[in-house]
């Protein structure tokens, strides 16, 4: 029917039908396209917010605070552990029943990571406290948790004192009830000078020639008796627990000055060479002074116009460290044994190894002393090289393997969302440099990770660069390993020990999308419960391929509630009769919602509005145009056209102006587009990010084309239904 | 091919009552004959060519086309093959041109692009018209060439039965003596059977036969 060359045959009538067309399609182009941004902009904004609910001590008691929404500061408490059972069930109740409020109580898991190419961020530097001068607050020093993988010790050195053996007792209970103190093991203080490092993190500094004290422990004094320590003698020693004396006498000055000078000291200030000696008359003026004192200080340490004074157990470890030595034999699963003869009960170790089924598995002392045991005390009578070379050196060497990878293991933090983590939430930690992770990287597990800026700059990486992470898993019959918890509480994060013991996995390539800053790094958890160190990776939850722990403690566990939901979750803990349980943080979300609410309602009402005039003019077209053609289907009719014919001829004649017209129209659409929504935006005072994809409007164009054709099809069958023409004349 | 009326009524459902528009109508047109039937506006004429064209089947009787009644008829193919009308407002496709209007039934038979032009521009110089016409639109030409095209697509159409309605209705003499002419060569020199409803007696007087209607009937 050559239905083309009829429409072109009318160029006033095409034209025409384009213009009505494209405008139709601009309209609803702009109008459904500016409700998709204001949604996109709703889900974007719900995502980038994130609101939670963390535990006060109103409950329980704790010496610990944070910075409420007001600025007061709130006692908290360790999560789960010291609130009422009866709380903590209610908590969980609504977690599982009030999704409309509760977004989910997140879990995020911890995973170690060994990371050859990476170094520790100046953690030695930071182990007792950081440094803030000129802020308001004043972080005390304190010293991060001695279990960190990074502060073994292997050194040379020279005993030169033996204490006399302390017996470590527990209380335990009787076979008749009643309780009574029991050995689990001795300890030994031992004083040494460091003849040389064997290994040590390279972020301390060489304590070589430096007084060392030890503490070792053991399980009894028979097993002490066999090692016969000399004085005099050279021995190697391997601990745990390395402390730098003269970094945490300088710490320990600084804190002390600080007090005084109304803000925090940076450590690296204080030069013990500038302390002064009491003389003996000094001291004993002091203690006639201080009738309470029953030693007086050793010296003085003055800075910017105040001084303190220092202790002489202070003062003695300007020259020194300390390690804690552990025989592995000491620590494990027990039960009493209670002799009827008298004396103190002792210890026998059940040893055992779980399978993978969770099952306790029973080993012999020997199966398990081969896993676990790890070098304490060895005489050296040779060099340390020709001990090392040598068969008793076998498990010194297997331990010089272990700490190598200890020195580069990392903590990492497989996320449901980084918001979920307390410090990102209250935005004491955020990003400052890419980006946070989006909802699709989270939910497929994409190898991505956020790192700390100070780390990233201590090992010259940058958003966009990759690091491969080797997760390694947790050895949880191993005594030689971190925990998540210290027994007393929580700990900042850290990654596990290595041992050959643990499970690798195959190392992958993440790329580094973000990096994140904390405004209080490497403080202790006593000043926050939820803190992490600055070697903290964040990745997304189903992208750590080992096994993950979970505590139940502070950091681990985050109330999260639907953003807005602060007022009625408030409302719903008031009528439970907790009355200032929670404090919340919602990152002002609260000041966004009612300007938030209000663009929706315009975008929902413009949306609407269009559609409508959409409606109005698509019908129009309709009608004066395809609809006009009567008399052009009678003749068809009469000519013995078929009806498919008819309804193709009705069909192409409307679609032969809709098409050029809703690709006009989509062009129209999408220059107007961005206009109309930041006018909008600028109208209800929102900060529009705008998501608009050109696929959505390609999209919302051709749903119009495929609607619009369809009603010219539909429109076409009643047209040709046959009629007797001759009788519409 | 002729056409043949039964007893052929129609009824239909009018606003208050049903009017039986044509009452036990019987013919026979012969092929090769020109007829003319004429009355009064309301007689019935342009039903019964209406039904004799198959746009519509009659209430009672039948009318045999070719012998075979419109009812057995699938009566688009009727009209495609059997049955050409010409109307007198012409019904040309506006925005085609007049070699397309004229080829269009031949388009609908799907006969082959080249044949089909052939044939057009046969049947459009049988009825007197200059090939510079081709690509006029009917809007470019006068009634009675416009009518000149209906008639050419008919012929084009290749049907043996040729009914017209008022086709010289919108016609000066000279225009309608010339398309009388043509519907007669119609029937006398190519055999088609040729029904023409007028109101003109002058024109109905050059027919073979002339049959009168009153209310639905023949006088």
């Amino acid at each position: 029917m050559k239905t083309i060359r009829q429409i072109i045959r009318q160029p006033l009538k095409l034209i025409s039908g384009i213009l009505v067309v494209s405008l139709a399609v601009s309209v609803l182009c702009v109008c459904l396209g500016q409700s998709i941004a204001a949604e996109r902009t709703q889900a974007a904004m719900a995502y980038s917010f994130t609101t939670i609910a963390l535990p006060t001590t109103k409950y329980n008691y704790s010496d610990s605070f944070f910075t409420d929404l007001e600025g007061n500061q709130i006692p908290y408490v360790k999560w789960s552990e010291t609130l009422p059972e009866e709380i903590t069930e209610w908590i969980d109740d609504l977690v599982q029943t009030r999704g409309d409020l509760v977004e989910t109580l997140a879990n995020p898991g911890l995973a170690s990571a060994y990371l050859p190419e990476l170094t520790p961020d100046h953690l030695t530097q930071h182990n007792y406290y950081y440094p803030l001068r000129g802020t308001e607050e004043a972080w005390a020093p304190h010293r991060m948790e001695t279990t960190a993988t990074y502060a073994c010790a292997m050194l040379e050195i020279e005993l030169t004192e033996i204490g006399a053996p302390e017996e470590l007792l527990i209380t335990g209970t009787l076979e008749d009830g009643t309780e009574a103190d029991m050995v689990i093991r001795i300890s030994v203080e031992l004083t040494g000078v460091i003849k040389s490092v064997v290994s040590l993190e390279e972020g301390y500094d060489d304590p070589t020639g430096r007084t060392i004290y030890l503490t070792f422990e053991l399980q009894s004094r028979e097993d002490l008796d066999a090692m016969e320590l000399e004085e005099g003698q050279r021995y190697l020693v391997y601990g745990a627990d390395y402390l730098d004396g003269e970094w945490a006498l300088r710490g320990m000055i600084a804190e002390s000055l600080s007090e005084n000078l109304g803000y925090t000291l940076d450590y690296r200030e204080i030069d013990i060479d500038r302390a002064v000696y009491l003389t003996e008359q000094e001291k004993q003026a002091f203690l006639q002074v201080n009738t309470q004192a029953s030693i007086a200080p050793e010296a003085t340490y003055s800075y910017g116009g105040v001084w303190t004074y220092v202790a002489k157990t202070e003062m003695d470890l300007k020259n020194a460290a300390t390690l804690t030595i552990e025989d592995a034999s000491a620590f494990g699963n027990y039960v009493y044994i209670w002799h009827e003869s008298g004396g103190y009960p002792t210890i026998n170790f059940n040893r055992y190894l779980t399978d993978e089924n969770g099952n306790k598995v029973e080993i012999t002392e020997e199966e398990w002393q081969e896993r676990y045991q790890v070098p304490t005390i060895a005489p050296l009578d040779g060099t340390v090289e020709e001990f090392l070379a040598s068969d008793e050196g076998a498990l010194w060497r297997q331990q010089l393997e272990y700490m190598a990878v200890n020195y580069h293991a990392f903590p990492v933090i497989g996320v449901e969302k980084l918001g979920y983590i307390a410090d990102f939430a209250r935005e004491t930690a955020r990003i400052v440099e890419g980006r946070d992770f989006t909802a699709e990287e989270l939910e497929s597990g994409a190898k991505v990770c956020i790192l700390s800026e100070s780390l990233a700059a201590a090992n010259g990486l940058t958003v966009g660069d990759t690091i491969r992470p080797q997760f390694y898993n947790y050895d949880y019959d191993s005594p030689n390993q971190s925990f998540i918890s210290d027994g007393v509480g929580v700990v900042n994060p850290w990654a596990y020990s290595y041992a050959a013991t643990t499970q690798w996995a195959a190392a992958e390539e993440y790329t580094i999308i973000g990096l994140y800053r904390q405004d209080h790094a490497w403080c202790d958890v006593s000043e926050n419960l939820y803190s992490f160190t600055p070697n903290t990776i964040f990745v997304p939850h189903s992208a750590v391929t080992s096994d993950m722990d979970y505590g139940n403690q502070a950091f681990f566990q985050t109330l999260v509630l639907r953003n807005g939901a602060v007022e009625p979750f408030q409302t719903l803990v008031d009528e439970a009769g907790y009355e200032g349980l929670f404090v919340y943080y919602d990152q002002e979300y609260t000041t966004i919602m009612d300007t938030l609410m209000n663009y929706l309602e315009i975008a929902e009402k413009a949306m609407l509005i269009g559609i409508v005039v959409y409606a109005v003019i698509l019908l129009l077209f309709l009608l004066l145009f395809p609809g006009s053609q009567g008399r052009v289907l009678n003749t068809m009719n009469a000519l013995g056209a078929e009806r498919s014919q008819q309804i193709a001829q009705v069909f192409l004649s409307g679609a032969g102006i809709l098409l050029p017209g809703t690709i006009l129209g989509t062009l129209l659409g999408a220059s107007l587009w961005s206009r109309v929504v930041r006018g909008l935006a600028e109208g209800a005072g929102v900060a529009m990010t705008l998501k608009m994809e050109p696929m959505v409007l390609i999209g919302i164009a051709l749903v119009q084309l495929i609607l619009a054709l369809l009603l010219n099809a539909l429109l076409s069958l009643p047209m040709t239904r046959s009629k007797d023409i001759l009788q519409r004349r | 091919m002729g056409i043949s009326l039964k007893n052929v009524s129609y009824s239909y459902q009018g606003k208050f009552q049903t009017v039986k528009a044509v009452d036990g109508v019987s013919y026979d047109f012969e092929p090769g004959k020109c007829y003319a039937i004429i009355g009064k506006s309301g007689s019935g004429k342009t039903t019964l060519l209406s039904l004799m064209a198959g746009l519509d089947l009659p209430t009672e009787g039948e009318i045999l086309v070719d012998g075979k009644s419109t009812k057995d008829w699938d009566r688009r193919r009727m009209r495609r093959d059997a049955v050409s009308v010409i109307y007198q407002n012409y019904n040309l496709f506006p925005l085609l041109t007049v070699q397309e209007n004229i080829q269009y039934p031949l388009d609908l038979k799907k006969v082959p692009r080249k044949e089909s032009i052939a044939l057009a521009r046969e049947v459009r110089q049988r009825v007197g018209l200059p090939a510079s016409y081709d690509k006029r639109l009917p809007g470019q030409l006068s009634g009675g060439e416009q009518q000149r095209v209906a008639i050419a697509r008919a012929l084009a159409q290749g049907c043996k039965i040729i009914l017209a309605d008022e086709p010289t209705g919108n016609l000066d003499t000279t225009n309608t003596h010339n398309i009388v002419s043509i519907l007669h060569s119609l029937a006398y020199d190519d055999g088609c059977t040729v029904i023409l409803v007028t109101h003109d007696h002058g024109v109905a007087e050059q027919a073979d036969a002339v049959l009168q209607m009153k209310d639905g009937a023949w006088i």
